[in-house]
């Protein structure tokens, strides 16, 4: 994980789906994102990390559901109406795993031009999510956060649970 | 100027090359003058020595035109030269290499031009002969892309009959009832000479020029044996068109053989034809031809050299096919193996015997399709000593049999490297064995071949074995041009359609044969006409899973309380059930689409048997029954380890080893082992039963005592004691050998068929034999399983783990530092754990007396696990977590409830497994505390339990060829 964190990706234009968390606003590219749920019922699974919330049953698939709350250590909210479970491709290793992020609320589909992209900032050391970070999409009268969504689900956390699981 | 039009320039010569008509030197100016655009390209782009041979080919090529010099070997030196040239362009390999002919190489010189080629030595001029007549041999392939497909398929379609005429003809001649016929003779072969350059069969048309020659210039009697020869040759070249038989022998060896005195019968070296041809580059680095040896000395046995393919890339390939390939390769192989045993069984088995070159001969088209050179190698030289089998030239036993059954097995591991290999760099790494088998087949089919002479049924493997489009033109007319189209038992009956069609005579007897004994032998029952399509397994998983889907969403709406409430209408009600009904027959074809026959599991054990019965000297008859029995294709995969064990073991100790004690017990010498499946209550049984001595009660009660299982004067059921011999302990073969023998890898046998959650049982009778009947369930995916509720969560237990359900007093529970419970069960203290505490789950109940206890077991040790209650007990589709949650501790994977909502399933092993870690290693019984307490924190830790293995029926990583035959 070391080497592939000092490695700076930074986001390409392109489309991007994008969510919300608390007064912020994060954008995913699009060719990551499978299909956006409602909430459903989550299956708790013991003994996991605490961000992630359980399993759910995806027309006969049974998938991971990771809080990205949780996982960037922002304060819980209860469920509303418009928590979404986005289901999304993620590269793992050598393979495509497909799990759920929650969100707040999914927003809308953004294009991000070249131009409008900023490298990602730099927050100094202790705050290791902004790893995660690839760009900051400037837009008119918003600023979205863009995210490394394998790099979010591959984190040294998630690396060690897998460890873990043998 | 770009590499490219280079290329193409240079196919386009080579082209026109090898289309000129001999008798026309026009063809030849336009050559010389294409040849001169490619050498001035070639010196643009920098490649002065290729420019140089082009030069040099092209004035050759004017001066053929103008009349001067031999237009046959011109035209061999022009395609050599060609091909080297290509050779030089493609792999960048160095021009001295790539052989080219010695007129062209050398600096242009212009006077050279058709003069007929100076020699520095006479070894020089062997070799060039050799190289270009080899590389001048067009494949069937380029031949058959060049000439128009009906022209061809009615051009061989006479051969093969008047090729016949020919050798009825010469036999006649050879025992005098004929003087024959010179002028038939000289016709036949000048009109095919006249034929066979028409189509562009350059090396057929100069042997049949070099016959009449010989034919004219020496008596007929004379000749007689050199033409039967070359009348096999010219056989063995029209099958090749026609797209069966094997390779012919270089034309120069036959070549060479028509200026021999016909003193003794010549024995030639077996020459093999590089595939070099026109085909664009294979990359390996192919073999040279040896060269014929013309001695009348009994030659030294040859060496086959086997193509290297250590640096082979399968990756260079386009992996889909060679995936193709393998799955393809594999089913194959298998369905040989069963028709050899067959034929071992009964020699005449022509049907099988057709089978297994039917099979050798498809892989090779396929492997030499994607450039496995090796394999089409082999599978060649194993098809070659079919072919004669098949022609009654030799028989199919001893040596010969055994020689195929390793070519298959050979073969087998070939394509098992490529199917590593492509999960890997896709490199693939040598075989060493490969070259001493090719050795040995060659040697078997050169052994055999001088007495060649069987007639009658070569017109049938013609057309037979047709995959090319000339002569199989209507039954099979996809097949060839798409290559791999996968739909391989449908080709089944294509190609078993034209056999009765030519002929009827030598196949007719074929299907009444096995009818009679056919029945119950693997293998041998005529190839079902039954229609099948490979699908993707992970397409037909999804299919599955989609349909469970259906199934669940279709329970949710007719349960739902809403439909109750609102009243429904009778036609509601009606179209409910209808629906319903649907859904449930879907869910069954579901279901039903990943069974599989065990019959290619039950081939392997035949084979086995063989093997096994050959190397100790045992006659054993081995009788199949029930192997369209079908399992879940994830149980078929895996059921083959333990009956490997069973089996062997059968023949191994069951079996007595003198025939002696066998007559005494008044048992026929022979040895029987039997193999059964049949279906059972919703189960199926494998059996393997045996004649045999039969397990020895006595020396395994001693061995037991003696261990400290049992003690001195206890007397065990025979069941309970035979299964002693699962123990671990009583496994090794040491330890075995000393009782009766039975029982090597036995805990191998129990651990694998109880991780196919089935069970294992023995019974046996001294003198008499054993039997060990296996229980499996129909499929992995689906366990009957209880589900619990704690707090609000619901689990699964699967039933097959669980003992009992209590509700204990609190009397029976016994705290240990306040922290470890344990539970009185049947005279002994079980750790108790809390499913609420080791799961973090709220609300559950804490009072041991409210709640419910079920005792689970797993390879013999206990625990009880408390819970809230017990709701229900169900059919349950077991799914993997995926993934990212695979391993979770405790959990064995999830399932889909009726709600739709996932429950998890307990891993009962690994609980288990944790909470008897520290009991084992240490005796005093507060450790059990420990032991509770060193489960929660081994959990919390995670490094103890082991990985939930993918139980998924339909999971995705079991590393199996992905692809079911439905």
């Amino acid at each position: 994980m070391a080497t592939e964190s000092t490695i700076n990706r930074t986001a390409q234009a392109g489309k991007f789906l994008s969510f919300i968390l608390g007064d912020e606003e994060y954008g995913l590219e699009i060719l990551k994102v499978q299909e956006i749920n409602g909430m459903m019922g989550i299956t708790r699974v013991p003994r996991t990390p605490d961000y992630v919330r359980g399993v759910i049953n995806l027309r006969g698939r049974v998938i991971p559901i990771v809080s990205l709350r949780k996982k960037f250590k922002m304060a819980s909210v209860p469920d509303t109406e418009k928590t979404c479970i986005i289901v999304v491709q993620v590269r793992y290793v050598d393979r495509e795993i497909t799990m759920g992020i929650i969100v707040d609320e999914v927003s809308e589909v953004l294009n991000i031009g070249d131009g409008q992209i900023e490298p990602p900032p730099s927050f100094g050391g202790g705050m290791e999510e902004a790893d995660f970070i690839t760009g900051m999409g400037k837009l008119e009268n918003k600023v979205v956060i863009l995210l490394d969504i394998d790099r979010v689900m591959n984190g040294t956390e998630m690396e060690a649970v897998l460890q873990a699981a043998g | 100027m770009s590499n490219s039009t280079v290329l193409e320039l240079l196919d386009q010569v080579a082209e026109s090359v090898v289309f000129i008509d001999r008798e026309k030197p026009e063809g030849f100016a336009a050559v010389a003058k294409d040849l001169n655009e490619l050498a001035t390209q070639l010196g643009e782009s920098g490649r002065e020595t290729e420019a140089a041979i082009s030069v040099n080919a092209a004035n050759l090529a004017a001066g053929l035109a103008a009349g001067m010099g031999n237009p046959v070997q011109g035209i061999q030196v022009l395609t050599a030269g060609l091909d080297a040239l290509r050779a030089s362009l493609d792999q960048e390999c160095r021009l001295e290499d790539a052989g080219v002919p010695n007129e062209l190489s050398g600096e242009p010189v212009a006077d050279e031009a058709g003069g007929v080629p100076s020699f520095a030595d006479a070894e020089a001029i062997t070799e060039a002969v050799e190289s270009i007549v080899v590389t001048n041999t067009p494949s069937a392939n380029d031949v058959l892309s060049m000439v128009d497909e009906s022209i061809m398929s009615e051009f061989l379609a006479r051969q093969t009959d008047t090729l016949e005429e020919v050798e009825k003809e010469l036999l006649n001649i050879e025992d005098g009832s004929s003087t024959g016929d010179l002028t038939y003779l000289l016709r036949f072969f000048h009109t095919l000479k006249g034929e066979s350059s028409l189509l562009g069969i350059g090396h057929v048309a100069d042997l049949c020029h070099a016959t009449e020659d010989m034919m004219q210039n020496e008596p007929l009697v004379d000749c007689v044996e050199r033409l039967l020869e070359v009348k096999d040759w010219l056989m063995t070249v029209v099958r090749q068109y026609a797209g069966g038989g094997g390779e012919p022998a270089p034309v120069a060896t036959i070549m060479a053989r028509l200026h021999d005195k016909p003193v003794k019968a010549v024995k030639t070296g077996k020459t093999e034809q590089t595939e070099q041809s026109v085909a664009p580059a294979a990359p390996a680095p192919v073999q040279p031809a040896t060269k014929p040896v013309v001695e009348l000395e009994p030659e030294p046995p040859v060496t086959y050299e086997v193509v290297t393919y250590a640096g082979h890339n399968v990756l260079d390939s386009d992996t889909d096919l060679v995936h193709d390939f393998v799955a393809e390769a594999v089913e194959h192989l298998d369905a040989s193996e069963g028709h050899l045993l067959a034929i071992e069984k009964d020699p005449h088995q022509t049907e099988a015997l057709n089978a297994v070159f039917r099979a050798f001969h498809t892989i090779k088209g396929l492997a030499g399709f994607i450039e496995l050179e090796h394999i089409k190698d082999l599978a060649h030289k194993a098809e070659n000593l079919l072919d004669m089998a098949r022609r009654a030239e030799l028989d199919l036993v001893g040596n010969n049999m055994d020689l195929v059954f390793e070519s298959v097995d050979m073969m087998k591991r070939l394509v098992e490297a490529i199917a590593t290999a492509l999960g890997g760099d896709g490199r693939l790494t040598e075989e060493d064995r490969l070259p001493s088998l090719m050795t040995r087949l060659v040697a078997a089919t050169d052994q055999k071949r001088p007495a060649a002479m069987a007639p009658a049924t070569l017109p049938a493997v013609t057309v037979e074995t047709t995959s090319q489009p000339s002569a199989a033109a209507p039954a099979t007319p996809k097949k060839a041009g798409a290559g791999f189209i996968p739909l391989s038992n449908m080709k089944k009956p294509a190609a078993a359609a034209p056999v009765a069609k030519a002929a009827p005579a030598p196949v007719a007897s074929a299907p009444a044969a096995p009818a009679d004994e056919g029945e119950k032998r693997a293998g041998n029952a005529p190839a079902k006409m039954r229609e099948a399509m490979r699908v993707d397994a992970e397409r037909l998983d999804h299919l599955i899973e989609t349909i469970g889907e259906l199934v669940i969403a279709e329970s949710m709406v007719s349960q739902s309380p809403e439909m109750k409430k609102a009243g429904m209408s009778v036609k509601l009600a009606k179209d409910l059930d209808h629906l319903d009904k649907i859904c449930r027959e879907l869910q069954e074809i579901g279901m039903s689409l990943r069974m599989v026959p065990v019959r290619p599991v039950f081939q392997k054990m035949a084979r086995l048997v063989r093997d096994l019965s050959k190397k100790q000297d045992r006659d054993v008859e081995f009788i199949v029954s029930g192997e369209d029995t079908e399992l879940d294709k994830n149980v078929v995969d895996k059921i083959g380890d333990p009956l490997v064990h069973m089996v062997r073991n059968a023949v191994d100790h069951g079996i007595e080893a003198n025939v002696a004690d066998r007559v005494k017990l008044g048992k026929p010498e022979q040895g029987r082992i039997e193999l059964r499946a049949f279906h059972k209550g919703g189960n199926i049984c494998i059996e393997i039963e045996d004649d045999g001595k039969g397990l020895d009660r006595e020396a395994i009660l001693a061995k037991a005592i003696s261990r400290g299982m049992l003690r001195e004067g206890d007397n065990p059921s025979d069941r309970d004691l035979f299964m002693l011999i699962f123990e671990p302990g009583f496994s090794t073969a040491k330890q075995v050998t000393d009782i009766s023998g039975r029982g090597v890898g036995m805990d191998v046998v129990r651990r694998n068929i109880e991780e196919l959650r089935g069970t294992v049982d023995i019974t046996s009778a001294p003198g008499k034999g054993s039997t060990f009947s296996i229980k499996l369930p129909l499929t992995l995916a689906i366990i009957e399983g209880m589900v619990i509720r704690v707090g609000e969560e619901h689990y699964i237990i699967p039933t097959l783990s669980v003992v009992r359900l209590i509700r204990p007093q609190s009397r029976e529970i016994t705290h240990v530092f306040d922290r470890g419970e344990m539970l009185a069960f049947e005279g002994s203290h079980l750790p108790l754990f809390r499913l609420a505490s080791l799961f973090d789950v709220d609300a559950a109940k804490t009072r041991p007396e409210d709640a419910m206890v079920v005792i689970v077991e797993d390879e013999g040790r206990k625990v009880g696990l408390m819970a809230d209650e017990l709701l229900g007990q169900q059919s349950i589709v077991i799914k993997s977590l995926g993934e990212t949650m695979q391993g979770t501790d405790g959990v064995a994977g999830g399932a889909i409830m009726s709600n739709g909502n996932v429950a998890l399933i307990l891993d009962i092993a690994g609980i288990v497994r944790v909470a008897h870690q520290v009991d084992t290693t240490t005796h005093c019984l507060a450790s059990r505390a420990t032991a509770a307490a060193s489960l929660d924190h081994d959990i919390s830790t995670a490094g103890t339990l082991p990985a939930f293995d993918d139980v998924d029926g339909a999971g995705d990583s079991d590393g199996l060829p992905r692809s079911l035959t439905v």
